[in-house]
This record gives C-alpha cells, structure tokens and sequence, in this order.
C-alpha cells in the first residue's frame, strides 16, 4: 500500500505547479489562501447535483485549488452550484455551461469533478481526458464492463489522473481494516464480506410529458448515450435510479463499487478478479483463482446478512486467525481484540471525501498514481458487473480476467457492453 | 408498502432477467421479441424487444432489426440489438446502411462500424473521414482507429500529417487507437510509429504529451534516454507526462538514470524526482536519495529525509540523526523517518543514538523508540528515568509505560519513590499503572502493596496509594480504605481521591460514609462525587434500589454543584421513581434547570410505560422552568402524549407466517394457528414499542421480523371498565384484520402505507378484559401498523386500560360457536394464580456422578461446598434417575418430558449433523413456560442436534470433520433451541470440548465460525485429557474456559432480566460441558483440589453452581426460584477408572457401573431443588423420580396444562419436591434406556432389564474388566434385580421370580406401544 502523505506538508514543502494554466482568470487573484494564483490547480465540474456539491465543498476548502467553471443540463443545479462557489470566494466568477464541450475546450481548467448521473460517467471522464483534463468522477464509473474498459484504456492513452470516487479507499477505519487483512495478522485471508443494497433492475419507462426548453433543462444532454425515451422530470430530478438505462448492474454498484473495491484491496487483488460468481437469493457469492471467496450480501442498514450493524456498506475480512469488520460508522470490530491497538474508533464517516479528494490534488501534481485510480477502479467494478451479470442472469458465471470475458456464456458475453445512443461514442 | 404505481410501464424484476424468462429456450425468446417488433405494439415494447434481442437475437432477428436502423427513435435501439449479434450479417446491413443514412442515424452507425471493427467497410470509412465538410469524418476517423488495417492506419497518418486542421485532434486519437490496437497484436515497430507521429504532429500540447507518454513506455528499458529528455523539458505537459513514465517505466537502467539524474536536476524538479524514486526503490536510490539530505536547498533536503523513511535502512540511521537533532521542519520530518524506518540494526542504532543525544533530542529519540516499540531498550530507559533531567526523566518513563513488562514493576516503583520532581512523578506513576495492566489480574498490584508496606515518607506513601488507586483490585481496595484512617493528612487525601475515582462497585459503600461524615468538607464532596459516579455505573446494570441511593445521595448533597451532579447521574435511570425524584428538585431555583432537563430525560424514556407520570412532571417542569429549553421540551412531550395517547403501542407478536408462491395478498386469506379456532402452541413475543419519536404509533413489524410476501399476528388485551360501544380505529402497512374477543370486526385486504387511522371499525368492549388480535400482511420494504380505541364519535374513550402481557384465552371460537363468554376471556383457562410465578433455573451437569457429590458421598474427594450448602437449603433426591445413560436422550427427555427411544433415535450427535431431535410443533419445556409468560434463556451445551447447510442448501446429516468443513455459516440454522422454546440461546451444538465443531451458537448462527482444525498441541495432557476430536475451531474458541462463558451469559441473561423484567418470571436451563471429559477445567481451577484434573473440574462445577446461587440472591431473585441440579447420566470410564485408582475417589460410589450402563451408576443421578418457603430446607427424598418429570412438575408450579400429546413420560412430582405424602410413589414405573435403546423397566425396588450384560460398556476386556462381576444367570435373556436387598445389583433374579420379570415386561411393551408412561390427560383435567 502507498504510504498515506500530507497534502499540507507537500503543498508548503514543493513550490512547484506542474501543470501551468494559461490564463489567469482575475478573479483568481483576490483568492483565498497563500498559494499564489499561478500555482494553483484550476478546476471544473460537469453534472453537479447534492452528492456533487457535498464533493465540490471539499474541494473548494483546498488552498491550492481554484473552481472557475459548472457544466449541468439543468438551469437551476448550474445556478446553485455557482451561488455555492461564488458564495465561497466572495466573488462572481464561476461560469456556467451547459455544453460540456465549452467547458472541455478552456484551456486554463486543469482538472474536473464528475457527478453526473451514473450513466454519463465514463463518456464525459473521456471526453475530459481527451481535452487534457485530470478528472475526479463519482462512482460507478462506468455502468457496463465496456463502460470501465474504456474508461481506463483512455486515462491511460492520455497519461491523465483519474481518481474514482471511492472514497472509502482513503478512509481510516476501512484503511485500518484493509492493512489488517494485508498484514498476514488475521491469518490467511479465506473470505471477504462486502455489502450490498437490494438488488433490482428497472426496465420500464415514465410516462412521456413535454419537453422542457433545453436552457432549462437539456434532456437530449441529460440522456446522452443512454437510448432514447420520453422526457418526465423524475428522472432529471434523481429519481433515475434503478433503470436499467441509467444504473449499474441491477445498482450493485451503489454500494459494491466501495465495498468490493475494498475487497480487493483486502485480499491484493487490484490487478484482476474473481473467477465465479454464483447468485444465491440477494447473496452473490464469488471466488477468486487462489480460493478465497468474495460475498456481496446485502444489508448493512439494520442488520440484515447478519452484519454486526457498524454503518452502511460495511466489509468484513475474515482469516484464519481473526477477522475484522468495519462500516461507514467508523466503528471497527475484530478478532483478536488485540488487534485493535490504541485506536478505538476513527470518527470520519465513510461517505467523506476530504482524504480522497486530497490524494487526487496531490497527485495532479506529482502525476503519482492516485489511490483509487483507472486500473483499481477497472478490476473492481468489472467485479462488481459480472457478479450482477450473474445475478441477472439467474446462474453462475465463470470470468476470465485476463480476457475479460465470461467463459463458455454468450448472453453474459452480450451483456459486458451496450450500443450508445448517436452521436456519442468514446 | 405496495409498488407506488407511477411507472406505468415499469417492467420492474427484482429478481432478475433470467428468472422470469428461464421457461423460454433462448430462440423462443428471440421469435417472441420478433413478432413484438413486426406487429404494431407501442414504442416502449418495440424498444424492450430491441434491447432484450441483444442478449438473444441471432442472423434470424438482423433483417427485422436493419429495417429499423432508419427510424428515429428506433434506430438507436435497432443497433443496440444488433452489435452484440455475432454474424457477419450484420456488418453487411450497417456497410449497407452508411449509404442510406445521414445525421445522427448515420453517425450511430458509423460508431457500431467500430464496435464491431468492420475491416470490410476502411473504404467506405476513408470517404467519410477524408472530407473535412463532411459531419461524420470524426467518427469515421474513430473507426478506422479501431478498425486499424494497414489500410486504416494509412489513412489516419495521411489525415494527422497532411489532413485538415480540424480533424487532426481526433486522427491523433484514432492513430493512438490503433497503436494500441498494433501493441495488442506485439506491433511495437509500427506502435511506436504512431506513437511519434503523434508527439511530432501539430497538435495541442497535452496530445503531443500523450503520444510521447507512449514513445517513453512502450520502448521499454530503452526509453529511458527519451524519457530523460522529456524531464528536462521546458513544456509543463511533457514534464507531467515523463515524471508518470517514470513511474511506469520498468528496468534497473531506468531506475539508475534517475538516480543519476536526480542529482544534476533543479531543485523543484528534484524534489518531484526523489518521490518518484522512493515509489520506484531499487539499487542506487538510497545512496542518491541520501546524498540529497545535504542539498543546499531546504525543499530538497526535506523531500530526501521524508523519502529515507520509505527507503532507508541502518545506514540511513545517522543521516536522519544528524537532520533530527537539528531543528524546524526538517528535524521533524526526520524524526517522523526514524519513526517509520526499516532494515536491520536500525532499532539498535537509535538507541545508541538516543544514549548520545543530550537534552530536548534526547528526550525526542526516547519518544521515537517508544514508538518503535524497542522492548530491547527498558534497561537504558530504566536509566534515563533516574536522570537528573526531568524532561528525560518524564519521558523515559512514558516510554517504560508502553515498553516495560510487569517483571520491570519493583524496579520503577523503587525510581518512584525516590523521584522529586512532580511532573515525573505523575508520570512515573502513569507508567507502573500502564504496566501493571499487562499483569495477572490477581498479582497487579502485588509490588505496590509491598513498597508501601514499607514505604515510610507520606509523599511516597501517597504516591503508592494513587497508584493502588489507579490499579484497583480488591487487595488494593483494602490497601487504599485502610489508609482512609491515616494520620497523615498527605496520606490521608491521597487516599480519598484514589477512593473517588474507584473504578467499580466495590467503593460505593466506603464512599457513602465518607460522603456522610468525612471530616474535610472537600472530602465530603469528593466521595459524593465518586459516590454518584458509581451510582452512574450500576443504574446500567439494573440496580432495583438505583433510585432509592440517588434519593440518599440527593439528601446528602448540600451544594448545589453537588445536587447537580447527583441530576445528571439520575437521568439516566429510566423509572418513574427517578422522574418523580428529579421533578421533586424543580422547587430548588440552584438546581431547577438541571433538574428540569434530568426530568425532561427520563420523561422521553418511561412516557410510553407510565403516561401520566411522564405528564405530570412534565406539567411541574414548564411551570418551574417556563420559558426555559426544557420547558419547550416537556411540551413537546405533552403534545406527544395528547397526540397518541390513545394508541395502543403495547403488543405481542407471533410470526412471521407464509407459504411457498403466496403473496401477500392471498396470505391475508389463508388461516395461520392463530386464526385458527382454538389455535395451539403459538409463542407470542413482546413487540417494541414504536421507537420513530415523530411516529411513536407505529409499530414496526420489519424490524420485529423482517422480510416481503408473509403475515404476522398480534394481540393485547383491552381492559374496559364499563364495557360498551367504541371504535377501533387503525392505520397499516398493508392489509389488516382485527378480531376482537374472537369475533372478526375489520378486514382489508390491501397494499398501501400505513397512515394513522385511515381505517375505522364501530365495536363493543365487555366490561373486563377483551382480546384484540389483528392479523398484518406485508408486501415489500415497510411493514407497520397502528391502532387505537375510541368512542365511536371519535372523542376520547374514558376507563381503558391495555396490557399486552395479560393472561387469558385470546383464540377464535370454532365456527358457528359464537363470540365466548366472559368467563372465558377474563378467567382464562389455566388454574394458574395470578399472582408472581416463580423463576425456573435448572442446572444441568455433564457426566456428574451420583458419588462425585459431597452430599451423596462422603468419601468424595473433590470440595463441592456450594451443591452441600444447597441441600441444606433444599431437598436432596437419592433415587432420582437420567432417563438414559448417555447425554443426546436424556437432554431430549428433559426438555420434551418424553422418553428418547419413542423418537428412533439411537447414538448422540457428536458434529453438525441434524435436524434437531425434538420435533417441529412438539411441546417442550421451555415452551410450555414461555406461554405462561416466561423468559426463557438456554446456556451451554445443546446436543439435541442442530440442522446446518452446505452451500447448496443441502441439509447436512453427517458426523465427521468433512460435514463440518462443508457448513455454510451464512446460513441461519433453522432448528436452533429459540426454534424450540427458547428465548435466548448461546451455547455449543454438541459437546464443546470433543466434538467436531469447536464454535458458539448464539441464537441461531454461528458468528464466528471455525477457521481451521483444532490443535490439541497446547491443552494440557495427562489421564483425564483424551477425547478431543481433531475437529474445525473457531478464532478464540478456548476449549478450557467454555464453562466460564457459559456461566458468564447465564449471569448476564440473570442480570437482564433484574433490569429489563424483574416483574417477569424466567426460566433459565444452564446446561455445562463440565465434568465431561476431557477434564480441561478452567485455568482458575487448576490445582484447586487435592483429586487432580478432574477433581478440579469437579470443583468448577460447583463454582458455577455457587455463582449462579450467588447472582439469585444478588439479584433479589432467591426466595421465588426454583433452582434444580442434577446430571444427565453417571460418570465417565476414564475418569472413574483413573479417580479410583490414583484418588481413590469413586464417581459411581456407591453403585454397579457407569456412563451407558444400564446398571445404576450409569443413570442415578445427583437431584437437588431449592425453592424457599416451599422446598423444606435439608430434607432428602427416596421417592424414585426420573429427569423426564421436570416437564409436568414444572407445569404443575406454573399452573400449566399439559395437552395428552406432551410430555408424555413425565409425572408431576412436585408433592415428592414438597415433601407431601412421602409414603405414595409419585411415579408407579420407571423406564430406562441405552444409547443402544436398550430398555429397562423400574417399579419399587424391582428393576427388570430387557438385556443381557450392562447394556453399554464392554466388561470382558479393557479398562473394564477389572469391575466385572460373575453372571449368575448366564442363561437368562433379561436382568431382574431387588434394588432393597440388593443395590449392587450383584444378583440377577430372573429366574427366581419369572412373575415379576412377565409383569415389568408386559409393562414395558404396554409403554412402548401405547406412546407413552405418564396418566392419560384427560381433556378438561
């Protein structure tokens, strides 16, 4: 595992910006901080709604980091994403877009934060990359196997930094749990835990209502490459959830794209996945090529699968010598209890992103790997989509990660990728 | 809650695709889908078809699915059909659909070209993409990139060299798709190609950058000169690009020319440069890496030690020493180095470092060891905490506290007492505490006692003292309260603040007197403090008189500040009493806000149990505090209490019920046991009361029971004083039927969320008590109801009481019998008084022989004070008899009342194998006591089996290790004793200590399950240690203390009833592994007897006994229990073989064999009951008397009925337990049975056995054979013995009395066939 650094100490420490911006837009000057404007990371959003704007709040606490530009199909998240920033800098200079492609094209913009609806983020983390952004997109990152392979395949084709959003990857008690297993004290690892929400897929439409004009709401942008189908604004106001269309593997990877991705992590697993993948009720039960086996089982809520109730998406890695248990309440359980050492209780939720958002910023300047990047996060959701693939599909599956290929199974094969909507493609 | 129907079309499948469509072969699927497309269905189905054609559709769907490539909202979906199709149809329809198409309809199919890398179409695409004008030459562009024939890369080098300006960005992209493309196919000459025609091209700075990325990585090793090159560039992007590829660049040389290079860069591009090398490692890097800590440049500097860190070694140990003993951030950034550094010597090195460092640096290295844990190091720090330095000083014995071991103790408390300054002091102090902790329990505070047996000076006497005081103990509780008396006044405060911050129980007492007659006022406030502190910790372990010491406490606190503390103690005791005691404060205007929040506190907790206590006080805090924060509280609460005070929230549940394919809808119709008339055996538990404080009058039935698609049943009872008409009024989640005194009066069969009241049914009430019992379906997610009585005009309904636990006869009448009467409903139907029943606990021991026991034998070797004071206290039984003489039958036994061979059942469960012997829907003891209102908590050994899935979800049978390795522990067991009666359960499937699966049960899971096979290297070894199986275990499964956590979860299950229903009777079965072999007793009984190991086991099982004795009557439970102990059978071979033999102690004294033998030392067994007032105290009792009775004698006390298909070998023998008509047998026949089933029958002193020999062990060989004795009827096929004459059983009489043998074995088949051996239970008796 790379060893955790302070973003602080570097920052005061390095006095370097790599990526030097153009153009300094003036408002920049009267900043907050002591990082002198020309050093200074410059950052965009595209496709902001509450979980994007708790995102963007941290990352408008970086000293280093100046937001100058919002890309959103709808007026109104535009509009409030620039009343938040302005607000922040006591100033009036973030600019809206409501073409991505404007905002892809300024020069000055180093990096952009995605949170979008989950079916646009591979495209527009590409289309970002394309234009020499470093992009920081919420999960999941891809809503099919392709999705993820040519997400990652791109980061790398522009030597981009990517940061999925993952952010449990730099959370204490989740890190604490993951070098426990990683450390050999827990014994050999023979099953890792990690939970699920409910399962369901959503193949049915909202009745048609007419179309907003598109200043208002852009619902050909808002569809992008998901097929066609009439407008309701349900969709557009967060309720498109669970569609098949819009969501990832009957929403598995609502929770699986942490949890799993901590699994892996658990069980040095980051440069491929499991092999089988057997549905069994909501329990999905996969095994890696050495043996160890992955659970996805659903709860974490109030107890259901028998998680001991330490917060939403817990994990659990269990060894021959001990196990751990952790979830986003910070609580950790273990055995032995002597594994606990001094530290009780690590009070950052699960769902913070300070850590995470940091790591990114760090390493926009140093170009290092970042914690969550495009091959983590590649293994990781692909494990996650085959495993809903299995569920889907009602059968066990057997995936060769090498490939990337379900063996001997056609119609979970067909399933690994989906025709985008014209004229979008990667 | 039903599916909210907005999606009109939503075609929701929560259990996935597959399922709905597993009937359908594939091609059916595809024709189906085929004939929605060719047909005038709606879009929404045309598109589905599109969309599920992609995972079915064959060559049969492309000319359908190409005909709609042209339509506008279709096309789309025509090519997310066909793209994943693999036939080469299809590229010829979308080859053929370029031409036709233009637009976006044009582009799509341009963009499935790619997907599908069509080489067939590079001429086509070449057009497209070679005119500038042309909309679609990006996409066709992309295309030919994934395409990437020689043809197609041709073409897209020709358009980034000499192609228009505007398309150059995406033929550069294209051109890196199909590098990559080349790369996949081991091309790297042409890759790379590519890769410089990008980086070379006219294109913007961060796509040239990506094309050199490429350059640099893909010539591997050899990149390492262009990569070089590229850190050194002037461009930002480029930079950028070359410090990832340094990263992603492999090879000795590259790491060696960074390294070199690192040293000629400049000072920022160093800096980036020593992280790059300090993720790569490798040889060189360390050596460049610490060249650089001497860098002219500060940045530099710091960026190398912050490296060294990761790098370094021992040789790196000076370098960092040398920063770290200097200052700013470098120093600290070096210190943080040495904390984290690896390698060898290094621990070594900052010791002899830290030996040489002086002052502030010296006390730094000492933290840095500390932190390194450098155990090696406590001689030196022993002596830098003699240092004259008090900063060294303190800080060596910080780190003592973390590194030094208890044997180093003496010597620190020997550096305590001669330490001056007072900061060191503290710490010195701080560090023996630490220290101690890691020491055994009983030996902690052992050193400090004796230094202040001798310590002379008051100041080091106090010293010892706060040490004591911090250490705790009850050694050093003595130590600490004697000192309360010094002379000495230093001593004698030091005393009282040790005794303040006493951390248990144990000081309450001391601390109250202090409290009361100290002389010091401040010593006075001290102990109140301390005093309430305890309080504190015992209100949340159910204190009864909790209330009662905080009313003293409160009388006793003079000042303010004091009462305020006694305030916040109180409102953490959930009880009326403390709401009535903090209101009583509010008239004190120091105190009032204090005491108006404590009320507030404890008002949200009892206001569901006691309403208008809650309103009450809460009335007297707003009229205290008025506008006060807790006044706005209290009326909060009031509003909540108007709001829903006439709801009821007090329920019982029983449930969940479904059935296979019903959904809820149709479970609203099918009668379940409790709708059924006169409904049987339905355990009804207590429901929580709504907990949501915005909905307090819902009830959650999911979190009670979880689940979609089932109903469940609930039922209280309404007590009205004048009887008359009302209404119930009801909201739920989803359909609902109410049947009040039998009589059905709402029904709705719905799905929906639950509103309060959205339903209302008009009723009468009778005058008494009146059953409401609803049923609730449940759907999906939610599953709440709500309910209330009413008059029927909606106004409040005077005179209704409601209690949930009340007794009576809630079951539908039979149809057509009408509405019963009120007799019935309010009398109840069982002859039980209504007052307190009384708690139940039954104590069972393994393997205990009638002859291991003080009071049976007093020849016993090992001490059994505890079970010899309780037959003082009670009756002691001297022919009372296991049903069988080995452990599965007779647990049965005990728990059904019925005798074990009646089952089929042979042989003991030794594993995971199941199901569980006692049958579904028979009545057991357990549940018998929990309809007439118990707790019931089973502890320890279960061994009536237990049903456990592998992970296909087959039902495991089998014995053995391979069974147990198969277990799928996410699976709940579905036949675990709270499946059985129990409320509680936590314990082992068989015998903890020999048997495959080494790993708790607690409820019905396993939660932590076994990891890996038992090794037995660790336990102890001698005669009495045989018999582990080499089974699975469990992570800190500690086949030694097993019978201490049983008794641990027995007193904690005692504990919780004294706090959370000491109105409420229990019954509690604590089942031990002792004296079972192997004879592992706990590690605090080792060596306690003068009888060995298994003397010492002995001794442990009386030890639970006493323990849980002790915890009746702490807990105030003694005068009303029923405590019963006894064993499952006689005593083992082993350990009767060796105990005679090196003890000369005899388990079985004084009787003819042991453990499976039919002979009585294989089944009498030691039977004492106490129960005060009831039980006459050192009675005995030679009434013959069998363990199945505990059934029907435990009806008998709780005033039980038995049903005639129960029980049916148990006698109540509760006058034989009370001493009444000691002259009539309670039981007339007494059967006995093998583990073989072999059967004997009792009747007096006549006892016939139906078989030759012992009927268990082997008497002609072995360890036995010293103890058999002649035959004298070889002959004879059966054993008849007179147990009066002759109670060795040394005689068979067989044939002397052929008229007794026909009797006893006409008896016996007459037991056998009929069922059962107990009277006939005559319906209405």
């Amino acid at each position: 595992m790379r060893a955790k650094r302070t973003r602080r100490a570097f920052l005061k420490t390095s006095g370097l910006a790599l990526a030097a911006p153009a153009i300094v837009p003036a408002g920049v000057l009267g900043g907050r901080g002591k990082v002198p404007p020309s050093e200074k990371i410059v950052l965009g959003a595209i496709g902001i709604g509450p979980r994007g704007r708790y995102v963007l709040g941290h990352m408008l606490n970086e000293a280093d980091v100046q937001f100058v530009a919002i890309c959103d199909v709808q007026a109104s998240r535009r509009r409030q994403v620039k009343a938040m920033a302005d607000g922040r800098y006591g100033n009036t200079d973030c600019v809206m877009y409501r073409d991505m492609f404007e905002l892809l094209e300024r020069k000055d913009i180093d990096a952009v934060l995605i949170a979008t609806g989950d079916h646009w983020h591979a495209l527009a983390s590409i289309l970002a990359a394309k234009a020499g952004k470093d992009v920081y997109s919420e999960k999941p990152c891809g809503i099919t196997i392709g999705d993820c392979q040519e997400l990652a395949d791109t980061m790398n084709r522009y030597g981009r930094v990517f940061q999925a959003g993952t952010q449990r990857r730099s959370i204490g008690n989740f890190r604490f749990a993951v070098e426990l297993a990683r450390s050999g004290k827990l014994g050999k690892i023979h099953t890792v835990h990690a939970s699920i929400y409910k399962l369901r897929v959503d193949y049915g439409w909202l009745p048609g209502q007419p179309e907003p004009d598109k200043e208002v709401v852009d619902w050909d942008r808002w569809l992008g490459p998901a097929p066609w189908r009439p407008y309701n604004p349900r969709y557009v106001q967060g309720r498109w959830r669970g569609y098949f269309d819009f969501d990832s593997g009957a929403t598995l990877l609502d929770w699986g794209a942490h949890t799993v991705d901590l699994c892996q992590w658990a069980v040095d697993a980051d440069t491929t996945t499991p092999l089988t993948y057997e549905p069994h009720g909501g329990t999905i039960v996969a095994h890696y090529a050495d043996g160890i086996r992955l659970v996805m089982r659903q709860g974490g809520f109030r107890n259901e699968g028998n998680w001991l109730g330490l917060g939403t998406c817990p994990v659990r890695f269990e060894g021959d010598e001990g196990w751990v248990e952790t979830g986003d309440s910070g609580n950790i359980a273990l055995h032995p209890a002597s594994l606990m050492g001094e530290r009780k209780r690590f009070l950052r939720r699960g769902t913070d992103p300070a850590q995470h958002t940091s790591n990114f910023f760090d390493c926009v300047k140093s170009r290092a790997l970042t914690a969550a990047n495009a091959n983590i996060m590649r293994q990781s959701h692909i494990a996650c989509h085959a495993a809903a693939i299995a569920w889907m599909l009602g059968r066990k599956v057997t995936f060769d990660p090498v490939k990337e290929a379900f063996v001997g199974d056609d119609e979970a094969n067909r399933m690994r990728t989906r025709a985008k909507r014209a004229p979008w493609h990667a | 809650m039903a599916a909210v129907g907005l999606s009109i079309l939503a075609v929701a499948a929560s259990a996935g695709i597959g399922r709905a469509q597993q009937a359908a072969t594939p091609a059916q699927r595809e024709q189906k889908h085929l004939v929605t497309l060719r047909s005038d269905a709606p879009l929404f189905e045309k598109a589905r078809a599109c969309q599920q054609l992609a995972v079915v559709g064959t060559a049969k769907s492309v000319p359908v699915l190409a005909g709609l490539l042209g339509d506008e909202r279709l096309g789309g979906y025509a090519r997310f059909a066909m793209e994943p199709i693999d036939d080469p149809s299809v590229d010829a329809a979308f080859r053929e659909a370029v031409g036709k198409l233009s637009g976006r309809l044009l582009a799509g199919v341009i963009n499935s070209i790619a997907v599908r890398r069509d080489a067939k179409a590079v001429a086509a695409l070449k057009k497209l993409a070679g005119k500038p004008s042309s909309p679609v030459a990006a996409e066709a562009l992309a295309a030919l990139g994934q395409i990437a024939t020689d043809e197609a890369v041709a073409a897209l080098r020709g358009a980034l060299t000499e192609g228009a300006a505007e398309l150059r960005v995406p033929a550069a992209d294209a051109c890196m798709a199909a590098a990559e493309r080349l790369l996949a196919q081991k091309k790297q000459k042409e890759a790379i190609a590519l890769y410089d025609a990008v980086r070379a091209a006219d294109v913007p700075g961060h796509v040239k950058a990506a094309g050199a990325y490429h350059a640099i990585v893909v010539r591997g090793p050899a990149g390492a000169a262009l990569l070089i090159e590229h850190l050194r560039s002037g461009d930002a992007s480029l930079r950028g690009i070359a410090l990832r590829a340094a990263r992603a660049l492999p090879g000795r040389e590259v790491t060696e020319a960074l390294a070199a290079e690192v040293g000629k860069a400049k000072a920022g591009r160093q800096v980036l440069l020593i992280q790059v090398l300090a993720e790569r490692k490798g040889p060189g890097v360390r050596k460049a890496i610490a060249a650089l800590a001497g860098s002219g440049n500060a940045e530099v500097r710091v960026e190398s030690l912050k490296a060294l860190g990761r790098v370094g070694d021992a040789s790196s140990v000076a370098v960092l020493l040398r920063a770290a003993g200097g200052s700013g951030e470098e120093a600290a950034v070096a210190c943080a180095s040495l904390r984290r550094l690896g390698g060898d010597g290094t621990d070594a090195a900052i010791l002899s470092g830290m030996k040489r460092a002086a002052g502030g640096f010296r006390v730094e290295l000492i933290g840095v060891l500390a932190d390194r844990n450098v155990t090696a190091a406590t001689a030196a720090l022993l002596a830098e905490a003699g240092s004259d330095d008090p900063a060294v000083a303190k800080a060596a014995f910080k780190a003592l506290g973390v590194l030094a071991s208890p044997k180093e103790i003496p010597a620190m408390l020997e550096l305590l007492l001669v330490t001056k300054s007072g900061p060191v002091v503290a710490e010195a102090e701080n560090a023996i505490v630490q220290v101690a902790a890691a020491a055994d329990p009983a030996r902690r505070a052992e050193a400090a006692l004796a230094s202040l047996a001798s310590a002379r000076q008051p100041a080091a006497r106090a010293s010892l003292l706060r040490v004591l005081g911090r250490i705790g103990g009850a050694k050093a509780y003595d130590a600490v309260a004697a000192a309360v008396g010094d002379a000495d006044a230093v001593v004698k405060d030091a005393a009282v603040r040790a005794l303040a911050a006493w951390s248990d129980a144990r000081a309450a007492p001391t601390l109250l007197k202090l409290a009361k007659d100290a002389g010091s006022k401040t010593h006075r406030i001290l102990a109140l403090r301390g005093y309430v502190r305890l309080l504190g910790l015992a209100a949340g372990r159910g204190d009864d008189g909790i209330v009662r010491k905080y009313a003293e406490a409160m009388a006793l606190a003079d000042a303010a500040d004091a009462k305020k503390l006694v305030l916040a103690g109180l409102a953490g005791v959930a009880h009326v009493d403390a709401l009535k005691l903090a209101a009583d404060q509010l008239g004190d205007r120091a105190v009032r806000a204090e005491a108006a929040s404590a009320a507030v506190t404890i008002a949200r907790a009892v206001m569901g149990a006691d309403r208008e206590a809650a309103r009450s006080a809460m009335e007297k805090v707003i009229a205290a505090a008025k506008a006060g924060r807790s006044a706005v509280e209290a009326r909060k609460i009031l509003q909540q209490i108007d709001r829903f005070a006439d709801s009821i929230t007090a329920w019982r549940v029983a449930g969940p019920y479904m059935q296979e394919g019903k959904i809820y809808s149709q479970l609203f119709d099918i009668a379940f046991e409790p709708e059924k008339p006169g409904a049987k055996g339905v355990v009804w538990r207590p429901l929580a009361a709504g907990t949501d404080p915005k909905r307090p009058a819902i009830l959650d039935l999911k979190k009670a029971l979880g689940g979609d698609q089932r109903a469940a049943y609930v039922l209280t009872w309404v007590h009205s004083a004048s009887g008359g008409p009302a209404r119930l009024e009801l909201g739920s989640d989803d359909g609902v039927k109410a049947w009040l005194n039998g009589q059905l009066v709402h029904a709705n069969n719905v799905a929906r969320a639950a509103i309060p009241y959205t339903d209302k049914a008009d009723i009468t009430l009778k005058a008494g008590w009146n059953p409401l019992l609803m049923k609730i379906t449940q759907n999906q997610i939610p599953w709440e109801f709500c309910a209330r009585l009413c008059a029927r005009d909606g106004s409040k309904l005077a005179g209704i009481r409601i209690d949930a636990a009340h007794e009576g006869d809630w079951t539908l009448p039979a149809a057509g019998a009408g509405v019963k009467g009120e007799t019935g409903a309010a009398g109840g139907r069982s002859a039980a008084p209504r007052g307190r029943l009384p708690n139940i606990v039954f104590i069972l021991a393994d393997d205990l022989g009638y002859g291991d026991v003080g009071c049976y034998n007093p020849q016993a070797k090992a001490p059994t004070p505890h079970l010899d004071r309780l037959a003082r206290q009670g009756v002691r039984f001297t022919d009372a008899h296991s049903p069988s003489t080995v452990c599965t039958p007779t647990r049965y036994s005990i728990l059904t009342g019925r005798m074990a061979f009646r089952t089929g059942m042979g042989g003991v469960f030794t594993g995971v194998g199941g199901p569980c012997m006692i049958e579904k829907g028979r009545l057991t003891l357990p549940q018998m006591l929990r309809e007439k209102g118990y707790t019931t908590g089973g502890f320890g050994k279960w061994h009536v089996g237990m049903t456990f899935f592998d992970k296909q979800g087959k039902a495991i049978n089998k014995s053995g290790l391979e069974p147990v390795k198969r277990v799928d522990y996410s699976r709940r067991i579905p036949d675990a004793p709270i499946h059985r009666g129990f409320d509680r359960f936590f314990g082992t499937v068989c015998c903890p200590t020999t048997d495959w699966l080494y790993a708790f049960v607690d409820g019905d899971r396993i939660p932590v399950p076994p990891t890996g096979i038992l090794d037995r290297t660790p336990l102890p070894k001698h005669p009495y240690s045989r018999d582990n199986r080499p089974g699975m275990i469990a992570p800190g499964f500690d086949l030694e203390e097993v019978d201490m956590v049983f008794l641990d979860k027995s007193l904690k299950f005692l504990e919780g009833q004294a706090k959370s229903a000491p109105d409420k009777p229990f019954f509690l079965y604590h089942s031990t592994q002792a004296v079972h072999l192997p004879s592992f007793a706990g590690r605090a009984f080792r060596g306690k007897t003068k009888a060995g190991p298994h003397g010492d086991f002995i001794f442990e099982f009386d030890h639970i006994v006493g323990e849980l004795m002790k915890a009746l009557d702490r807990l105030g439970f003694a005068d009303n229990t029923l405590l019963i102990v006894s064993s499952d059978n006689g005593p083992e071979v082993t350990s009767v073989v060796h105990m005679r033999k090196d003890h000369k102690h005899d388990g079985a004294r004084p009787w003819r064999g042991v453990k499976r033998d039919q002979w009585e030392g294989g089944h009498r067994v030691p039977f004492i009951a106490r129960w005060p007032g009831k039980i006459k105290p050192a009675s005995t009792s030679d009434q013959t008397i069998c363990l199945t009775d505990v059934m029907a004698t435990c009806a008998a006390v709780v005033g039980a009925k038995l049903p005639q298909n129960a029980a049916e070998d148990s006698y109540d023998v509760l006058p034989a337990l009370l001493g009444q008509k000691a002259d009539t047998p309670v039981r007339r026949y007494t059967l006995h049975q093998t583990i073989r089933l072999a059967m004997a029958i009792r009747r007096g002193p006549w006892k016939y056995l139906d078989h030759k020999g012992s009927g268990g062990n082997n008497y002609s060989r072995g360890r036995m054979k010293p103890y058999a004795l002649p035959d004298t009827a070889p002959d004879a096929p059966g054993q008849l013995y007179n147990l009066q004459d002759d109670p060795g059983e040394t005689t068979n009489l067989y044939y002397k009395h052929p008229e007794i043998v026909k009797e006893l074995k006409e008896k016996l088949e007459q037991f056998k066939t009929t069922g059962r051996s107990a009277p006939n239970r005559a319906a209405g008796t």
